[in-house]
């Protein structure tokens, strides 16, 4: 009663004020990134509603590309690529853009596991320590199994071994994508254990053999940018792929040459016949080794080898004599999808070809002081399997990988270390490797974290954190200084406080606001090893008869696991436009004599098992090839030790089921409408469309109209855009179900039209979102005006006019609108990835590509603050933005000197359907073909 | 049996009619009960529509509009004979009138409001159907003028007033009739319907001169909005759909399955009162005729499309009817071309013409063939789209066929409350008409007890 008393109704307000205030202002302090250089903004000068840029690298997968973060209120919204990075150049791919759906995953681990049971970070840290102790007590090693760490954390791990007296070199360096065949080849031929660079742009003809460059382990960003500018010139700059299945890389070469799997290295040494006729004597080789390989090539007259390949004398000998005369030229591979058993010799091969045509040291690269994760002390995954059987390993710290992911591939090595007594994984999920480890301790995600990434000399990424954890997690290093410390274990490690502190002394503000530290690298001079023709020389290429079984790679799932991230997953394949879930390619001939229609699910049975997916009828198969994605083929790698992907002969059984492929593809070609378009490199001109006659004004009144290029000839549908834009616009995914129901959300499609004659077919990718119509179908149409026409061409859509009639999708030409079917939640922490600048649709509304407008005003409004005009360029949505070949160009059409409006005057320009009259924004330019002359 | 009491002070006429009024037997039961069945159905469907989002039925992109815009359509042409044919009927003095006229008109104003009912249920925020209307509001915006949507809102309100007024007036004189023959709870409530209608011959006068209004009225109507429903397809710039044969193929496509709903009613209405006095084979034969002749004007329009689209040198439209035929739904078109051309030509026997359970049959393959024939044009012309990449199928859930069904229960439940409510023959005209088609009732009724 006194209590109540006491308490006046002032005296609440101010208590409850002040409670209120600070609060708020803890609120403010945690959620405010703290010790970050910021690259424009400074940190303190972070304000409600003005995004942040900072710069890091990319870690969705090993090539290290530079990434900038859209931070808006002390959270990442959006990645971008770093402009300054000398292999992003400001494009990322589909697994660079998806890393912030992974950074607000719900299925991201927020506290330690102990035991399979959730626990804190002070038994967490004990328990650590008490492991490493129990090894080291019994004198057992201490082993640490990496992703591939170069730089700061790599040298810690070593330095933190060192420390626990252990030996350094008991890092393994996990990347179960890594094509290993190409480093061991490489030590073969060259005496260098390193992965080769290949410097497409510098190439002006260019040969894959089997080797999906855009779309692999590697790095496919710098490689698509490369390729297109390669294709680019006028002249020369021909790319042919010479492999098993015309892949999304195979579909952007001007030339699709099928080569029978097993076929490969007969059809290389058979170039490697041509080439040495016409040159007898290329530099590179001295006499002996000239002589021990006109040896070896003898028996691979390209006439022999075409009868055995699948292709004609005249194709190989041609191409030979090509790649001599348009020097430099490079031939690339050999690619996932025909490595097989002769891999390495195989690998020899097209080394030893890329000398031959004066290719090595200009187009093909190897540096002598190649940085991590390829140089350095490492344990071989053999290696480690046998001490673990042996019991001398006491102690394995996983961190950040999932080595027990593929356990199919070498199930010894489970095995072993199941034996081991202490497995600690530091990650950011719980994977499989984690469901088996005795301690989980959760990492930062790569987002929140500092790191080094070195792919190569001259290019040092620098990755910073670009927010506050979201999650109770710690840095990796950070948990392991603090076992050493508890363990006093602690000569040679650094002294501060935290990892953090330790390397914002090390590294400079302008090298972390530049995103790393870039120059030039010198590649190595040529020298052969002493035995580089022996093992080819004793190699006898068996081709196989029947039916054979190829596994195709693909960013989806780049390292053999299916994606967990459901944006990865929703984004379909280039040339299956499948989502969501395996199949298996079977030419349509191939299908209709055995009886298979598309969605029947076979048993497919090779040597090492059986796998069961349903088919898929297409043209980019040959007769005798089957084709299924890498990432649901890995039963069939059983025991392979590497993910390569020629699985050999196989047998096709029916299994009576079938099932709806969930693929958002209709038609597979363009039925004659003109949709993908190509023209002859040489006369590289469409006819002029007929004017349509419309009673319609045609004028664009406003200042601006906004609009968009699209070059098919650059374009190689990795589909970064429409990742990109689901992240953007805040897009949702909708599942296999769903995707097969027809109700995928993605605002930009990548039609896929196959085109050229079903025996030789060729694709075009063409990159299909609102055309933003000059007269637009959908706009008469809305009863209720939730789309109409701005005054800068574009069709706006306001989702809150919406009253859901679809009759704006019905009178889509280009069936560009996607509806709300369903209410899309996003529960925390989920829901703060979203973009606040865009709004989260209800159900039951349309909506559609807005060509980014957000990005538009956002653009126009500093414009107009600063009182300049809106420079060209300086707007850049989503999808044009992290495009790598620079296939899309936006801008403005109403002035003439624009970068859009010359392309839209360009001779190969045409719009589509535009003799509806529908007056498309959208520009493309047809893609060209280049023909060997 | 009429024919035997003509010494009664009440006509035989009224109290077959009045007998139409009376407690329900087990037959209008069961099947009232049926009827609401479907429409608990369709009602669970739609409130789970409701809840989850328009993702429970099968439409898709590119499909966007199924068969919930096919039931409409349906509807609104099932609406479209009973005033049209009831006004012209009217206009031509035809004895056919009296018998038929009434529940042709009351199937007019139901058919609508079950129509109605399908732009808004397929609403993807029906919620908010009101912002069709144009009224002052907050936000400040007309509805879209430009829009054959809001066109629609306009035809099918007016129509629905206007069928609903001449259905109406042309009661009154019943309501006056039935005020004074019942008792009980149902008498006040007649007396208020009749307005004050008495008979008096000032009264009758006025009525005379009125109710041709609203019959012609309601014609040109008729017309119109059957046309400016094809217009929410034929203003598009679809393949299949963008053509300037749509306003009078809806309008013939309308009458024709209106003329075989009708029959189907009058058919069960005659069996089940019976009311084989009234409703007579020729009447039968009439109708029949008619459907036959609109039967005919249907092929000749399919076949004119088919023509049009091959020689029109528009790919897409040319690979759509080749599609339509042989495609994924080519099923269904056969089904379209057997249903509304084959099957209504057996009534070019006069044989067929006089036998009810044929004409049902006929009737309802009609209705059938009319339903899918909306469904096949709406489906393929989305399905098979302008952009091949974007090509797709859709295959309706069985929440779809709970509402599209539920809205037949709905239908069938609203003329079995008219019927039992209201008169269903008009008692009026009936006797205007007895001394003109007195031999004819005699023959009627022979017929009858030959059958």
């Amino acid at each position: 009663m006194t209590d109540r008393k006491s308490m006046s109704r002032r005296g609440f307000f101010g208590i409850t004020a002040a409670t209120g205030a600070s609060a708020s202002l803890l609120g403010c302090t945690e959620r405010l990134p703290r010790f970050i250089v910021p690259q424009v903004v400074p940190a303190d000068d972070i304000t409600p509603g003005v995004a942040a840029y900072y710069r890091t690298v990319c870690r969705g997968c090993s090539a290290g590309c530079g990434l900038t973060a859209r931070v808006r209120e002390g959270r990442a919204v959006k990645a971008e690529g770093n402009t300054e990075h000398p292999l992003s150049r400001g494009a990322l791919c589909v697994r660079g853009q998806a890393t912030i759906e992974e950074l607000y995953s719900g299925d991201r681990l927020t506290t330690p596991m102990l035991g399979g049971k959730p626990g804190d970070w002070t038994t967490a840290q004990k328990a650590l320590a008490d492991g490493l102790n129990a090894a080291l007590t019994a004198g057992k090693q201490i082993v640490v199994i990496s992703r591939p760490e170069s730089g700061v954390v790599g040298d810690f791990l070593r330095n933190w071994l060192t420390a626990l007296g252990q030996s350094p070199d008991q890092v393994l360096n996990y990347d179960a994508a890594e094509p290993a065949w190409l480093r061991e080849a490489a030590e073969a031929t060259f005496g260098l254990a390193a992965q080769p660079v290949w410097a497409i742009s510098q190439a002006k003809m260019l040969l894959s053999i089997g080797s999906d460059f855009l779309e692999d382990w590697g790095s496919p960003v710098e490689h698509a940018r490369d390729l297109a500018t390669l294709r680019a010139a006028d002249g020369p700059g021909r790319f042919v792929y010479a492999g098993p299945r015309m892949s999304a890389t195979a579909a952007a070469a001007d030339e699709f040459l099928p080569v029978r799997p097993g076929a490969e290295l007969a059809f290389v040494l058979g170039l490697l016949h041509e080439v040495l006729a016409v040159q007898p004597h290329p530099a590179g080789f001295d006499d002996a080794a000239l002589g021990q390989l006109k040896d070896i090539v003898a028996a691979h007259d390209p006439a022999i080898v075409a009868g055995r390949g699948g292709l004609t004398a005249k194709a190989v000998r041609d191409l030979a004599h090509e790649l001599l005369a348009s020097g430099p030229g490079l031939v690339i591979g050999p690619g996932r999808a025909v490595a097989g058993d002769d891999a390495v010799t195989l690998t020899q091969a097209v080394y030893l070809l890329n000398v031959a045509i004066g290719a090595y040291g200009k187009t093909l690269q190897f540096f002598d002081a190649p940085a991590e994760p390829w140089a350095g002390p490492s344990l071989s995954l053999a290696e480690l399997t046998r001490r673990a059987k042996a019991g001398k390993i006491g102690a394995v710290i996983v961190h950040q990988c999932n080595p027990f992911g593929l356990e199919s591939l070498h199930p010894d090595f489970a095995a072993a270390i199941a034996k081991v007594g202490f497995v600690a994984v530091l990650g950011n999920q719980m994977d499989e490797t984690a469901h088996k480890a005795h301690l989980v301790l959760p990492d930062h995600h790569f987002l929140e974290s500092w790191g080094e990434v070195a792919p190569r000399p001259g290019v040092h990424g620098l990755q910073q954190p670009v927010m506050t954890p979201l999650h109770d997690t710690r840095a990796a290093v950070d948990v392991l200084l603090a076992a050493a410390r508890q363990l006093g274990k602690t000569t040679g490690l650094p002294d501060d406080e935290t990892f953090a502190a330790y390397q914002r002394n090390r590294v400079a503000d302008a090298d972390v606001e530049r995103g790393g530290v870039f120059g030039a690298a010198t590649p190595r001079a040529l020298s052969l090893a002493p035995k580089a023709l022996t093992a080819i020389g004793l190699t006898k290429s068996e081709i196989p008869s029947g039916t054979a079984l190829v596994a195709t790679p693909s960013l989806r799932y780049l390292d053999g696991l299916k994606p967990t991230s459901s944006l990865i997953s929703e984004v379909p394949d280039a040339v299956t436009s499948i989502a969501w879930r395996g199949w298996v390619e079977i030419n349509p001939e191939a299908a209709r004599d055995q009886g298979i229609v598309q969605g029947d699910v076979l048993a497919l049975t090779t040597h090492r098992g059986t796998i069961k997916l349903p088919a898929f009828l297409t043209p980019a198969v040959a007769r005798e090839v089957l084709a299924v994605p890498l990432g649901y083929a890995t039963e069939l790698l059983q025991g392979a030790q590497q993910l390569a992907g020629r699985l050999g002969a196989v047998q096709i059984a029916k299994t009576g089921q079938h099932v709806a492929l969930p693929m958002t593809g209709g038609s597979l070609d363009d039925q004659g409408r003109n949709l993908a378009r190509e023209v002859d490199a040489k006369h590289p001109a469409l006819p002029a469309a007929e004017p349509v006659i419309t009673l319609r004004d045609p004028a664009e009144k406003g200042k601006h109209r906004w609009a968009l290029a699209v070059d098919l000839d650059r374009c190689n549908g990795c589909g970064a855009c429409v990742a990109a834009c689901h992240v953007e616009n805040n897009i949702p995914t909708v599942g296999a179900e769903q995707v097969a129901n027809g109700r995928e959300m993605s605002w930009i499609r990548v039609q896929r039209y196959f085109t050229g004659t079903p025996d030789a077919p060729r694709a075009v990718f063409v990159p299909s979102m609102c055309q933003q119509c000059g007269s637009a179908p959908c706009e008469t149409v809305c009863p209720s005006y939730a789309t109409y026409h701005t005054d800068d061409g574009l069709n706006a859509q306001v989702y809150n006019r919406c009253i859901g009639t679809r009759y704006c999708s019905n009178n889509c030409p280009y069936v560009a609108r996607r509806f709300n079917w369903f209410q899309r939640v996003y529960p925390a922490p989920e829901k703060f990835g979203l973009n606040p600048d865009v709004s989260v649709r209800e159900r039951g509304v349309m909506e559609k590509c807005t060509f980014c407008v957000q990005r538009i005003r956002d653009v126009e409004e500093r414009a107009k603050l600063a009182g300049e005009p809106v420079k060209d360029g300086a707007i850049q949505p989503a999808c044009a933005q992290t495009c790598a070949p620079q296939a899309m160009v936006f801008g403005d059409l109403n002035d003439p000197n624009s970068a859009v409006a010359k392309l839209a005057r360009n001779s190969r320009a045409y719009r589509l359907l535009e003799e509806l009259g529908t007056q498309p924004g959208v520009t493309y330019l047809a893609r060209r073909r280049k023909d060997n002359a | 049996m009429s024919a035997s009491q003509p010494q009664l002070p009440v006509p035989p006429i009224e109290k077959d009619i009045l007998a139409t009024l009376g407690a329900p037997g087990w037959r209008y039961w069961l099947m009232l009960a049926a009827s609401v069945s479907l429409v608990v159905w369709g009602g669970w469907s739609f409130a789970h529509m409701m809840q989850v989002g328009m993702g429970t039925t099968g439409l898709n992109s590119p499909v966007m509009w199924g068969s919930l815009i096919t039931t409409f359509v349906f509807f609104i042409g099932i609406s479209h004979s009973g005033t049209l044919v009831s006004a012209i009927l009217f206009f031509t003095r035809s004895p056919l009138r009296a018998s038929i006229g009434r529940s042709a008109e009351a199937m007019t104003v139901i058919a609508i409001m079950t129509a109605g009912l399908y732009p808004i249920i397929h609403l993807g925020r029906n919620w908010l159907f009101f912002w069709l209307l144009p009224y002052p509001n907050q936000r400040m915006l007309w509805p879209n003028f430009h829009s054959p949507l809001v066109w629609d809102v306009f035809a099918i309100t007016s129509y629905v007033t206007t069928s609903a007024l001449f259905l109406y007036m042309g009661m009154l004189p019943d309501f006056t009739l039935l005020a004074r023959r019942l008792s009980g709870f149902r008498r006040p409530l007649y007396k208020i319907l009749s307005l004050g209608f008495s008979g008096t011959d000032s009264e009758w006068n006025l009525f005379e001169r009125a109710y041709p209004l609203f019959a012609g009225i309601a014609i040109p109507l008729a017309v119109s909005v059957h046309s400016v429903v094809s217009w929410d397809f034929a203003m598009t710039i679809m393949p299949g759909w963008h053509s300037t044969i749509f306003a009078p193929y809806f309008v013939a496509g309308a009458i024709f399955s209106g003329l075989a709903m009708a029959i189907i009613l009058l058919a069960f209405m005659r069996r089940g009162y019976k009311l084989e006095a009234y409703i007579r084979l020729e009447h039968f034969d009439m109708l029949a005729k008619l459907l036959l002749a609109m039967s005919l004007v249907m092929s000749v329009v399919y076949l004119t499309e088919f023509f049009l689209a091959i020689f029109r040198g528009s790919s897409a439209e040319r690979d759509l009817f080749i599609w339509r035929a042989t495609g994924r739904y080519a099923l269904v078109y056969w089904a379209v071309i057997l249903c509304n051309c084959i099957i209504p030509l057996l009534a070019f026997s006069q044989k067929a013409r006089r036998s009810v359970p044929l004409l049902i049959f006929i009737a309802i393959a009609v209705t059938a063939g009319m339903w899918l024939e909306r469904f096949m044009f709406i489906i393929t012309t989305l399905a098979h789209n302008y952009a091949p990449f974007s090509w797709g199928f859709y295959r309706p859930t069985m929440a779809e066929a709970g509402m599209c069904l539920g809205g037949l229960g709905w239908f069938f439940m609203l003329f079995l409350l008219f019927i039992k409510i209201f008169p269903c023959v008009s008692v009026a005209e009936t006797l205007q008409g007895e001394p003109a088609t007195e031999g004819h009732d005699a023959d009627g009724a022979h017929e009858v007890q030959h059958a």
